[in-house]
């Protein structure tokens, strides 16, 4: 466990106390299982933005992106009559598609991803609205329950796929040549090209692969509601940046952590729990999360100034 | 010209108080039967204009020249982080296309060690280790895990480290807190660790203390005398071009102006070379 990942873990081991004191159904098996489940959801989110952030870009497109994958679970399984597993990869591959565009928006016409990805937020978000055409599918069978409701030894299965997910995404930066470039590419883009490596590859690599695993929230969504919500992913650009701040990737590139995510999201899922429970008003909830990115982002950046260089 | 027709070094030791620190090896191991790198009438708009030279076996070749005369981006357009316009470049003989530098690296095991190395030769948070290994993850990962050899990663930077005596508390810490001279060392590194062929050094010992100056200079001279690589030595820093390089190729406006061949085989002495080099550069 890497310095950084003992605070974030302190932090959210504290939380995790102090709700569990503060209130005698946390504890409860069923509010367990649901913050697996939520905490799962937060994390692939997150994941989604991290692994472009690592790279040194941004997707501001994730949550329509999500949207995106939300109708074509939706459409693949009313209208086209496919089994769920079949609408839940084809949602994946819509993903990838979609971040394969904002991909070669990138790397090929050399726009910043910044911009390139809020382009492509308002286009993905109006295709999800035209297609639909504010319908939502309703027809979505029982048995396709099995990400969202149905649960392993206490926890939501989405969690475990979530942690399949992690171990991944840890081998790979850990151990991979792959990985490895990656965070060569988001540290100094232009060592990166210097030393051999295709840069503009990587960064394209990322923004396709980053897009399925917010079609992987976007299909767990689908399966926990009963029906594919067109609102889904409206909402999630500002905790998708919030998981990953708190998780110790840094907005500069170069650095992610698989447990820092995980802990990051622990962190923020707890936190709105516990506004809840303080009954804060949850119309502030936004302001609440947005000063935590500028937290997370100032504490990181006090860091670098004072406490890095002490090793030297 | 030097004013009142002094000779340079004599000009030089009135106004700094000493005389030039020179570097001398004693005689380069030039092959010349084995030409490395053949250079035909290479053109890239603002960049160089119809450059041709070759590059030999145990060769250090010379580029010297004002900041601008086409010596850096000579060398971006040899290892393929930019791409020329017209011309050929052989390597071994064979016409080689190199389109980015990946390719060059790869294809053609040839190397660049930028001048800027903060900005495009380092991965400043990273470790020595990282920064080391960057060249080899390719040939030491496993054909099915996509796993990278951890022991070969540290072997090869532990040899590194000692060979090029990078002062580092270890093989964990960030280069960020390395000395000049040592990041520099970690900088060329990456490419012994490569085992690379052709090596293109920029100005390799810009703001490098004396000492691991002196070893950069040796350590160049020996890859070149004992181990057979052909070096591009870019510098503006007369003693060392002078002394290191065999042969050294005048830059102006983006062309070779002038070529300087055989200066250790003559003897030409420092202030011979010096002069010449100012005869065709202003």
């Amino acid at each position: 466990m890497r310095h950084n990942d003992a605070g974030i873990a302190l932090s959210a081991g504290l939380l995790f106390v102090g709700c569990a004191l503060s209130s005698e159904s946390f504890l409860s098996a069923y509010n367990l299982f649901n913050i697996s489940r939520i905490v799962a959801f937060s994390v692939l989110v997150a994941l989604a933005q991290a692994l472009v952030l690592v790279a040194g870009g941004m997707n501001l497109s994730v949550g329509a992106i999500g949207g995106l994958a939300t109708i074509t679970t939706g459409y693949c399984i009313q209208v086209l009559g496919l089994p769920g597993w079949l609408a839940a990869l084809v949602a994946l591959g819509i993903g990838g598609a979609a971040g394969w565009i904002n991909g070669v928006i990138i790397t090929r016409l050399q726009i910043n991803s910044f911009i390139a990805t809020l382009a492509t937020l308002f286009v993905f978000t109006g295709l999800v609205h035209g297609f639909s055409e504010g319908y939502a599918y309703t027809d979505i069978p029982r048995e396709f329950t099995f990400l969202g409701r149905q649960k392993f030894l206490g926890l939501s299965n989405l969690f475990w796929t979530m942690v399949l997910v992690l171990l991944a995404t840890h081998y790979a930066f850990r151990h991979t040549v792959f990985g490895r470039r990656l965070l060569a590419t988001g540290g100094n883009q232009e060592a990166a090209r210097l030393a051999g490596i295709n840069t503009d590859r990587m960064i394209l690599l990322s923004h396709v692969l980053s897009p399925p695993l917010a079609a992987l929230a976007a299909v767990a969504g689908v399966s926990r509601m009963g029906s594919p919500q067109r609102a889904t992913g409206t909402a999630w650009l500002l905790p998708s940046f919030a998981v990953a701040i708190v998780g110790g990737t840094g907005l500069a590139g170069g650095r992610i952590s698989a447990l820092g995510l995980l802990l990051g999201a622990v962190i923020i899922v707890l936190i709105k729990n516990g506004l809840v429970m303080l009954e804060a008003n949850v119309y502030y909830e936004q302001a609440f999360l947005g000063s935590i990115i500028l937290l997370a982002v100032v504490v990181s950046r006090v860091r670098d100034l004072y406490g890095g260089r002490s090793g030297g | 010209m030097d004013p009142a027709g002094l000779p340079r070094a004599e000009l030089i030791e009135m106004m700094i108080g000493r005389r030039a620190e020179t570097v001398s090896f004693g005689m380069p191991v030039v092959d010349r039967a084995r030409e490395v790198l053949r250079v035909e009438g290479l053109y890239a708009p603002d960049r160089v204009h119809d450059v041709s030279f070759s590059l030999y076996a145990g060769e250090i070749l010379g580029l010297y020249g004002l900041v601008g005369a086409g010596r850096t981006e000579l060398a971006r357009l040899l290892v393929g982080a930019e791409q020329a316009e017209r011309g050929a470049v052989y390597i071994h003989g064979s016409k080689a296309r190199i389109g980015s530098v990946a390719d060059s690296l790869y294809k053609y095991s040839m190397g660049y060690v930028t001048e800027n190395r903060k900005e495009e030769g380092l991965l400043l948070e990273s470790a020595v280790r990282t920064n080391l290994g960057i060249t080899i993850w390719e040939r030491i990962v496993g054909k099915f895990t996509r796993r990278i050899d951890d022991r070969a990663e540290t072997q090869a930077a532990q040899a590194l480290v000692a060979a090029l005596d990078i002062r580092t508390t270890g093989l964990e810490q960030e280069v960020n807190h390395l000395s000049g001279g040592n990041q520099q060392k970690v900088s060329l590194g990456k490419w012994l660790a490569a085992g690379c062929d052709i090596l293109i050094v920029d100005e390799p010992t810009v703001g490098v203390d004396i000492q691991a100056k002196a070893q950069i200079h040796r350590l160049l001279w020996d890859l070149a005398a004992k181990e057979g690589k052909a070096i591009i030595l870019i510098s503006s820093d007369m003693p060392e071009i002078i002394g290191l390089a065999g042969r050294i190729l005048v830059f102006k406006d983006k062309q070779i102006v002038h070529e300087i061949a055989e200066i250790h085989e003559q003897g030409l002495s420092y202030d011979e070379v010096s002069r010449r080099i100012g005869l065709h550069l202003n």
